[in-house]
């Protein structure tokens, strides 16, 4: 109701649309969300078990006619009905948007090797070694004259 | 039954590797030809998984640009390594999924993706064989999509995996004997 209302007041036919697509977006995950959500453990659920032939066919490793007769047959025509579903998953393509989609989205600078501190070459000056050390030494004086002082 | 157009170039990795030279000498265009050699096999993994085309678009795209980002750091195949990189995000979906609500972004732009036919395909397969895919753990729902959808073989599965040939037989084996029981009402 309340969309409703929304909708009809101040947005355009665009908007209204967008509102709409979001909201099957909305919807589709929703339902999407309780398939994911429906996962349970396997023990609870399947005891059905395939025979290791009805396996190997599935695998490739025997031909459908040595496991489409006896008892296996009627897991080979529910393995067949299956295969038709999933016909239309391996024929599914990328939205023809989403290539110039990733290729906007792309940093504009040349991928760089990123070292990690610990892995990167340590190079020291002599200048700069001296420098620690005399640094170093202070310190070590500094330290002991204010140890042993009274 | 696990026969599917082979995965395109994966027998060609030279040619990547040269691709990939290009990309790191300031040729960001060349990219494009890994996103189009690789992006089909890549979504429909994606797409299996989460059983959405939004959020396989989402997680197809994220994946392409960290291998961008990281394209200097690639060592032996570029398909095996985006590969895993998709695999990776589907994985971190689902996980995150089942802890927090989703959050909608009301500033997304509707899809130019879904035709009425489309539409009418798509939730046929999600309320028969996706529904049953979504309720396997997400190992056993990987191992079936590499088996049986993008017909990889046991072997490359491993190598893919980073598993043993025995545990992901073992894997589709218990995918498939669960998708039976899910689905044999309906199917027998």
């Amino acid at each position: 109701m309340l969309d409703d209302l929304n909708t009809g007041s101040s947005r355009d036919g665009r908007e209204s649309h967008k509102d709409a697509h979001v909201r099957h977006r909305r919807d589709r995950d929703q339902e999407v969300r309780s398939v994911v959500e429906r996962e349970v453990p396997l023990g609870q659920q399947s005891d059905h078990s395939l025979s290791a032939a009805v396996h190997s066919w599935l695998d490739g490793e025997l031909p459908e006619a040595a496991v489409r007769k006896g008892d296996t047959a009627h897991d080979v025509e529910f393995w067949r009905n299956v295969n038709s579903q999933m016909d239309r998953a391996r024929r599914m393509r990328t939205p023809v948007h989403v290539e110039s989609q990733i290729m906007a989205a792309l940093p504009h600078h040349a991928p760089q090797l990123i070292t990690p501190w610990y892995h990167r070459e340590f190079v020291i000056k002599p200048s700069a070694a001296v420098a620690v050390a005399i640094a170093l030494i202070a310190i070590t004086a500094a330290a002991t004259v204010a140890f042993l002082a009274p | 039954m696990t026969e599917t157009e082979p995965l395109a170039a994966a027998a060609e990795p030279e040619a990547d590797q040269l691709i990939i030279q290009r990309v790191l000498g300031g040729n960001r265009d060349a990219f494009r030809l890994l996103i189009s050699r690789y992006s089909d096999p890549l979504y429909r993994h994606a797409l299996c998984m989460t059983g959405s085309p939004d959020v396989a678009e989402d997680i197809l795209q994220l994946s392409f640009i960290k291998a961008y980002q990281h394209l200097a750091e690639v060592r032996g195949r570029f398909d095996a390594w985006v590969f895993r990189i998709v695999a990776n995000g589907c994985k971190d979906w689902l996980k995150n999924i089942r802890r927090s609500h989703l959050s909608y972004d009301e500033d997304d732009q509707p899809s130019s993706y879904a035709t009425p036919d489309e539409e009418l395909d798509r939730s046929e397969l999600r309320t028969d064989l996706d529904g049953a895919l979504a309720a396997l753990p997400a190992s056993l729902r990987e191992a079936f999509i590499m088996k049986h959808v993008e017909g990889r073989s046991y072997e490359e599965m491993a190598d893919l995996l980073g598993t043993t040939v025995g545990a992901l037989k073992m894997r589709v084996h218990r995918a498939r004997e669960a998708l039976q029981a899910l689905l044999e009402e309906k199917y027998a």
